[in-house]
C-alpha cells in the first residue's frame, strides 16, 4: 500500500495528534472557579474522554475523503427509479442557513416565531395547491411516515362513522412501503393485480373491492412510470364502498402543475419533499412527508395544526397569505396572525416531535417560490420529456434486444427495462449491469423492483439532467452490452473502480460492522462479526 | 461553559429548583413570570422555556440554557431584567 493510499483509510482518530485543535473557545469572562468546586467527584470523569484532536485542514480532508468514497448526485448521473434524485439547488442551504431559520428553537412561543409559522402556513398551502385539496399538515417526517398517517386517519374517519375496516388494497406494482405500511398500521394486504397495459385491473379491483376494505394505496403514474388512465373509474369503484383513495405522492414529479391527485379523486395525499421539492436526501436523515387531505379527513390531521387565526381579508386557516414582512400582530392588537392549533378533538394526535423537520421546510418552500407555478410545471414537463428521450436511446438496436421495455408505452417521469434478454443472451444479470455502471460513473437504476418485471431496471433521469448525461448513460449501457458479448465476466466481476468491490450484501445487512478500531492496536468493536463476515473483516464496510 | 452556568445561577439570584451541580442548564422559579419574559424580550432576550405546560407542577419554572456562546454581558443583561434593573443598551 503507497502512503498515499494509507492516507486514504485512516480514521480521524488516527489522525489524532495531541494538542491540536480545529476551535477556540470564547474568551473566559467570568469568575475562574476551580471545576472541583462546581462539579463533586461522582459527577466529574476520571480519564479523559477518548475525542480526536485534529486541526481544521485535517478535519476538512478527513471528511472530503470520506465523500469521495461516495457515489453522490454532485458527482454524477443519479437515475434511482422512484427516489427523484433531482440536483438539489445550493441557494437553498443559504435560505436554510439564515439565523432566524436555523436558530430557531422548536419550543419558541408561536407569538415569537411567527416568520417560521408563516413559512409553514404558505408551504401547506403551496402543497393543498400542488395536490388539488384542501387541508394539509407538515408533521409526518418521512414518505413512509406520511403513508402512516394516511392510514392512521383512514381508520380515524372509519371509526367516526362507526365502522370498522380490516383490508387495505394496493396494486402489485405498489411501492414496498406501502403493503409495510399497511401491516404496521395493523389492516390485511390485499393485492390488486395488474392490467396488460400496465394500469390497475378493474375487474380484479372490482371483485376485492368490498365493505370491509378501508382504503386503496395507488400511486399515479404508477412504478411502471405509467399514468393510469382509468384513475377516474378506480376512484369510483373504491368510493363507491365508502373506502378512502390514498395516494402514495412518490411519483408527483411527474405530474406537478398538469394535474393534481385531489382533482383525481384522492382523499389523501403524502408528498416527499426529498424527492420533488429538492431537499437532499439523506441516509436516514431529516426528510418530510406532509399529507394533503379531503374535507371528509380534515377533522382527524394531527395536532398541532399550523393556522392562521387572524384574516387580513381573505377566509381564516386558508392559503394564500399576502405577503407582509411586519405585521404579525392582528390589526386589533388581539393576538399572533399565526399560530399552533392544539384543540382539534378528533385528531389522530401527533406525530412527531416539535413540529417537523423545519430545515425541510425552508428548502422546499424556497424551491417552490424560485419556480414558481409555471416553473413546477416546466419542471414535471421536462422530467416526462428526459424519460421518454432516455427510454428510445435504450429503444436502439444493440440495446432492445438485452433490456426491452416491460411495458411500450409513451413513460411518465421514469421507465422499467427487463434485463431478461441480457441474462439469456449474454449471461449476464441485472446486478451485474448496475454494478459496472458504476465503472462509468453513473450511479445504478433502481433494481428488482417492481417486482412483477423480470430481472427489472427502473429508470427515472428527472428534469435537472442535461441531453448529454442522458446520451452518456445510454452509451455506457451500450458499450457494457457489447462488452459482455465478448467476455462478460468483467461485468459479473464488476464494479471495478470504486473504494470497495463487489460486497456481500446480505452479509452487511444480517451482520454490520458498525465500529472501525480508533488506531492499528485496537480491536475492532465487533471482532466476532467480522471473522464471520469477510466483507466486514477487510474493512469493506 | 460550566463556569457561564454556574455564574448565571448565580447571578440571576432567583430560587433554584433543583439546588444539585449543574453543567449546562437550570430550573429556577420566577415570581412574576409573565411580567419577567415581557420585560427580557423587551432586552431582547430569550430567557429560556417556561416549564408550564412541560412540567405542571412548576406554574412559575423557568428553564435556562447556558452555551459557551453566552458572553458574561449577556447574562449580565438577564440578572438586570430579574433584579428590574434597567439593562445596559
Amino acid at each position: 500500500m503507497s502512503v498515499g493510499a494509507e492516507q486514504d483509510t485512516i480514521t480521524i482518530f488516527e489522525r489524532s495528534r495531541e494538542g491540536r485543535r480545529a476551535f477556540t473557545p470564547p474568551r473566559e469572562d467570568v469568575p475562574e472557579t476551580a471545576v472541583e468546586d462546581l462539579l463533586p467527584d461522582w459527577a466529574r470523569r476520571t480519564d479523559p474522554a477518548a475525542l480526536p484532536e485534529v486541526s481544521e485542514p485535517e478535519i476538512v480532508r478527513h471528511y472530503v475523503t470520506i465523500s469521495r468514497k461516495n457515489f453522490h448526485l454532485d458527482q454524477g448521473f443519479y437515475p434511482l427509479g422512484s427516489c427523484t434524485m433531482k440536483h438539489n439547488p445550493k441557494l437553498h442551504e443559504r435560505v436554510a442557513a439564515l439565523p432566524g431559520h436555523a436558530r430557531l428553537h422548536p419550543l419558541q412561543e408561536p407569538e415569537h416565531a411567527q416568520g417560521a409559522l408563516e413559512l409553514m402556513f404558505n408551504l401547506q398551502g403551496a402543497l393543498s395547491e400542488i395536490a388539488g385539496l384542501p387541508h394539509v399538515s407538515l408533521q409526518p417526517s418521512a414518505g413512509s411516515h406520511g403513508e402512516l398517517a394516511g392510514l392512521l386517519l383512514t381508520r380515524a374517519y372509519h371509526a367516526d362513522r362507526g365502522t370498522e375496516r380490516t383490508k387495505v388494497l394496493t396494486p402489485d406494482t405498489a411501492h414496498g412501503t406501502n403493503p409495510a405500511t399497511v401491516t404496521m398500521a395493523g389492516y390485511e394486504v390485499v393485492k390488486v393485480g395488474t392490467a396488460p397495459d400496465g394500469g390497475v385491473d378493474l375487474d380484479d379491483l372490482r371483485e376485492k373491492a368490498t365493505e370491509d376494505v378501508a382504503c386503496l394505496m395507488l400511486t399515479n403514474p404508477n412504478t411502471l412510470g405509467l399514468f393510469d388512465s382509468n384513475i377516474e373509474e378506480i376512484a369510483r369503484i373504491v368510493h363507491e364502498v365508502g373506502a378512502t383513495l390514498y395516494y402514495d405522492g412518490a411519483n408527483l414529479n411527474a405530474v406537478m402543475g398538469i394535474t393534481r391527485p385531489g382533482d383525481m379523486g384522492f382523499d389523501i395525499v403524502h408528498f416527499n419533499l426529498h424527492k420533488t421539492f429538492t431537499q437532499p436526501h439523506g441516509g436516514g436523515g431529516p426528510g418530510a412527508g406532509p399529507i394533503a387531505v379531503s374535507d371528509r379527513i380534515e377533522p382527524f390531521l394531527p395536532v398541532p395544526q399550523v393556522v392562521r387565526t387572524h384574516s387580513v381579508g381573505a377566509q381564516a386557516g386558508r392559503w394564500p397569505v399576502e405577503h407582509r414582512r411586519s405585521a404579525y400582530i392582528s390589526g386589533n392588537g388581539t393576538g399572533p396572525v399565526f399560530d399552533l392549533d392544539h384543540d382539534r378533538p378528533k385528531s389522530i394526535g401527533k406525530l412527531r416531535g416539535f413540529q417537523g423537520n423545519f430545515g425541510v421546510f425552508v428548502r422546499s418552500y424556497a424551491y417552490i417560490c424560485s419556480l414558481g407555478a409555471e416553473g413546477l410545471r416546466e419542471a414535471s414537463e421536462l422530467a416526462v420529456l428526459n424519460a421518454n428521450y432516455l427510454k428510445a436511446r435504450l429503444a436502439e438496436p444493440g440495446i432492445a434486444e438485452y433490456l426491452p421495455i416491460a411495458f411500450d408505452r409513451h413513460c411518465m417521469h421514469e421507465f422499467v427495462l427487463s434485463g431478461s434478454g441480457a441474462k439469456d443472451k449474454l449471461g449476464i444479470k441485472t446486478l451485474d449491469i448496475a454494478k459496472r455502471l458504476l465503472d462509468h460513473e453513473v450511479h445504478p437504476p433502481t433494481v428488482y423492483f417492481p417486482l412483477l418485471v423480470d430481472e427489472a431496471l427502473m429508470i427515472e433521469p428527472t428534469e435537472t439532467e442535461p441531453k448529454e448525461r442522458l446520451d452518456h448513460f445510454a452509451e455506457a449501457i451500450r458499450a457494457l452490452l457489447e462488452e459482455a458479448a465478448e467476455n462478460p465476466e468483467i461485468a459479473r466481476t464488476a464494479p471495478h473502480t470504486t473504494p470497495v468491490r463487489r460486497l456481500d450484501e446480505a452479509g452487511a445487512a444480517k451482520k454490520p460492522v458498525v465500529r472501525q478500531p480508533r488506531g492499528p492496536h485496537e480491536n475492532p468493536g465487533d471482532p466476532g462479526s467480522a471473522q464471520e463476515n469477510p466483507a466486514a473483516a477487510s474493512g469493506a464496510l | 461553559m460550566l463556569r457561564r452556568t454556574a455564574y448565571a445561577r448565580d447571578a440571576l439570584g432567583l430560587e433554584a429548583i433543583n439546588p444539585g451541580p449543574v453543567v449546562r442548564e437550570f430550573a429556577v422559579r420566577v415570581p412574576d413570570l409573565d411580567g419577567f419574559l415581557v420585560r427580557a424580550r423587551e432586552a431582547g432576550i430569550n430567557p429560556g422555556l417556561p416549564l408550564r405546560g412541560v412540567l405542571g407542577e412548576y406554574e412559575d419554572g423557568l428553564l435556562v440554557a447556558i452555551t459557551e456562546r453566552r458572553t458574561r454581558e449577556q447574562i449580565d443583561a438577564l440578572a438586570a431584567v430579574a433584579a428590574r434593573e434597567e439593562v445596559p443598551a
